[in-house]
């Protein structure tokens, strides 16, 4: 059960990516399945190299941590250009280079200093030779899955939203969540979408490589699967936590996004404690679990029943939650207007037939609007 | 002379069955603190005239200057800096997602670097309170509220100060009254005089309602299939009447498809 906390801190460093991404910028990115085992992987190999045929210096790990986040940057700096300069489709350019990073994850891990080709890699020890991770202190007390475990692990994630919550309370960080919400606006107001879009996908992919480069340390092993489906665990978290949480405010937004990634991952605990289900049936879980947020986050019952036993009320000036508000842009869009009557103001038909009428007679039947 | 369109063509699908001249050889000075009003009908490229200048649409010849400056390659977030644009839906002008103080933020920061310095400030939301205050919609008690709740009228006028209160160089205004009741349609124009005649603006703005056109600002320019058919002066235009105006496109309407008719 702690274990399982465990766990679901360290994908909610990727979950935060991914609401980054999805929520606030509104792009599909599926860069995160390829860079969270890009992170993973150049991790891995760093820390084998350098306890192995380096001298063990104590800097590896963070090293090999600090790699795992430039190179999950890098990723989605490729995904942001193919969009932005290459004009891809968002959920294209994120397939693609997730699909090449595959090839490229397999390079990095068979670059260990033996020269042996590698589909996954063990990280305790090597032909009887420990590796040092950034955990191997809490697996030599057996602290994985405890409470100090927990408080280590919770510590990087606080660190993280804040960072998150400061980095979008920042000018650029409002550019940010206009360019999401509002291109043209955006763009109107001289924000270059572009640059924009490119840096928010670096900060989303790097948070994706911290996340692997964390759990290869902490599982103390890695492989070429290990990001596979991580896309649905994010957004299931993120799904969940908002669910929970509300959108009210972004600090209340990624607060739930890490509840959501530690309850999605107790979840499967309980789950595969049942006799039934085999560890291989976790992406099955994974998939039913994630359909059952999605379902759920439509149900109005369920807002109203959160909204009722929640303690906390709004006062007067308590924005309203984000997802009240009608948007065509986002991939939740369904979820979104549905308890939420779309606010289209009535009028609108009959003052658009009044404006025709008044230029009647310098009609003509062509359409002013400019593809 | 603030703003110089010299020449500009612009053919939407070139070579293909949908072939559509938008633009023809149009030409226009405006000089500081004039005031223009576009009229014309559907398809006269009145709209593509704005998207040109605000660099949403690139040319095909010809040129955009603004204060000596050829901006005619420049992106439309480089000319931002310059220009503000009011769009004729209300949805387009605004973020739905953020609060009335950020889109604010958002716009204050129109034209300059983005930096990571705090986007909302104490002094900054004083600022806002007492801008809002302006439009005497009661949004300054609402500053936290979602744009996106806000009626369409009140979307507008918000649209107008984001596009007015950094002093821009030239502001566009595209149908931004079209999509309102008469009432709100009313009340956002009043806006738009009073913001324009308060900062000495250059603007130029498209309407379909020729009284509108007629009451606002110092000149008039008359277009129709990508021709600006005629301008008016400041004193032509205080003489006008919508019966002259209505009189010379019709009779121009004539004279163009007998042209149509005979080429």
């Amino acid at each position: 059960m702690l274990g399982a906390i465990d766990q679901g801190l360290i994908t909610a460093l990727l979950a935060l990516g991914i609401f980054l991404t999805f929520r606030i910028l509104n792009f599909a990115d599926l860069t995160v399945d390829g860079s969270f085992t890009t992170g993973s992987a150049t991790a891995a190999i760093i820390v084998f190299n350098g306890s192995l045929n380096g001298q063990g210096e104590w800097w590896w790990p963070w090293l090999a941590t600090v790699a795992g986040i430039i190179v999950g940057a890098l990723a989605g700096c490729l995904t942001g250009l193919l969009h932005t300069k290459a004009h891809i489709d968002p959920l294209l350019a994120s397939i693609l280079v997730m699909l090449a990073l595959y090839s490229i994850n397999s390079r990095i891990l068979s670059a260990g200093y033996d020269g042996v080709e590698r589909s996954n890699i063990g990280l305790v020890s090597h032909k009887g030779q420990p590796i040092e991770t950034l955990f191997t202190w809490m697996r030599a007390l057996s602290l994985r899955g405890s409470l100090t475990s927990i408080a280590v692990l919770g510590g990087i994630v606080v660190v993280f939203v804040l960072f998150l919550n400061w980095f979008l309370s920042t000018k650029f960080g409002l550019a940010i969540m206009a360019t999401g919400d509002n291109p043209t606006m955006a763009s109107a107001m001289g924000v270059s979408t572009d640059f924009t879009k490119i840096i928010t996908l670096m900060v989303s992919n790097g948070l994706a490589g911290l996340s692997g480069a964390i759990t290869a340390q902490y599982v103390f092993a890695s492989s070429l699967e290990d990001g596979r489906g991580m896309i649905l665990v994010g957004l299931a978290s993120v799904i969940l936590g908002n669910a929970i949480f509300g959108t009210r405010y972004v600090w209340l937004m990624t607060i739930g996004v890490v509840a959501g990634s530690v309850l999605y991952r107790i979840a499967i605990f309980w789950a595969l404690r049942w006799d039934f289900l085999k560890s291989a049936d976790m992406k099955l879980i994974s998939a039913v679990l994630v359909i059952i947020a999605l379902v759920l986050s439509q149900w109005q019952g369920a807002h109203a029943l959160v909204t009722k036993i929640s303690p906390w009320k709004p006062k007067e000036d308590t924005p309203e939650p984000m997802a009240s508000v009608p948007n065509q842009f986002s991939p939740f869009a369904e979820v979104d207007t549905a308890h939420q009557p779309v606010l289209r103001p009535a009028h609108i038909h009959h003052d658009v037939a009044e404006t025709v009428e008044t230029v009647e007679t310098v009609e003509t039947n062509e359409t002013d609007k400019a593809p | 002379m603030m703003l110089r369109i010299e020449q500009v063509s612009k053919t939407f699908y070139p070579g293909t069955a949908n072939e559509r001249v938008a633009l023809n050889d149009v030409s226009l000075h405006l000089d500081e603190g004039d005031f223009i009003t576009i009229i014309g009908s559907n398809g006269a490229g009145k709209s593509t005239l704005l998207n040109i200048i605000g660099g949403s649409l690139s040319v095909d010849t010809g040129s955009v200057i603004i204060n000596g400056r050829d901006v005619t390659r420049l992106k439309e977030y480089r000319r931002a800096q310059g220009i503000a644009r009011v769009f004729q839906d209300p949805a387009a002008g605004t973020s739905p997602h953020l609060s009335i103080e950020e889109n604010l933020a958002v716009a204050l920061d129109r034209g300059k670097p983005h930096t990571l310095a705090r986007g909302l400030t104490k002094a900054r939301r004083e600022e806002f309170r007492e801008q809002l205050a302006t439009l005497e919609q009661g949004l300054e008690n609402r500053m936290r509220h979602r744009v996106g709740l806000l009626s369409g009228g009140q979307r507008q006028a918000l649209s107008l100060l984001m596009a007015s209160f950094t002093h821009p160089q030239l502001l566009l205004l595209d149908e931004h009254t079209a999509a309102l009741d008469p009432e709100r349609a009313e009340l956002v124009l009043r806006l738009t005089a009073s913001k324009i005649a308060e900062q000495g603006l250059t603007a130029l703005m498209v309407t379909h309602n020729m009284d509108h056109a007629l009451r606002l600002g110092n000149g008039l320019i008359m277009m129709h299939e990508g021709r600006i058919l005629r301008s008016l002066d400041a004193e032509e235009k205080a003489k006008a009447q919508v019966s002259d105006l209505l009189e010379f496109f019709s009779r121009e309407k004539g004279v163009l498809s007998d042209r149509t008719l005979l080429s």
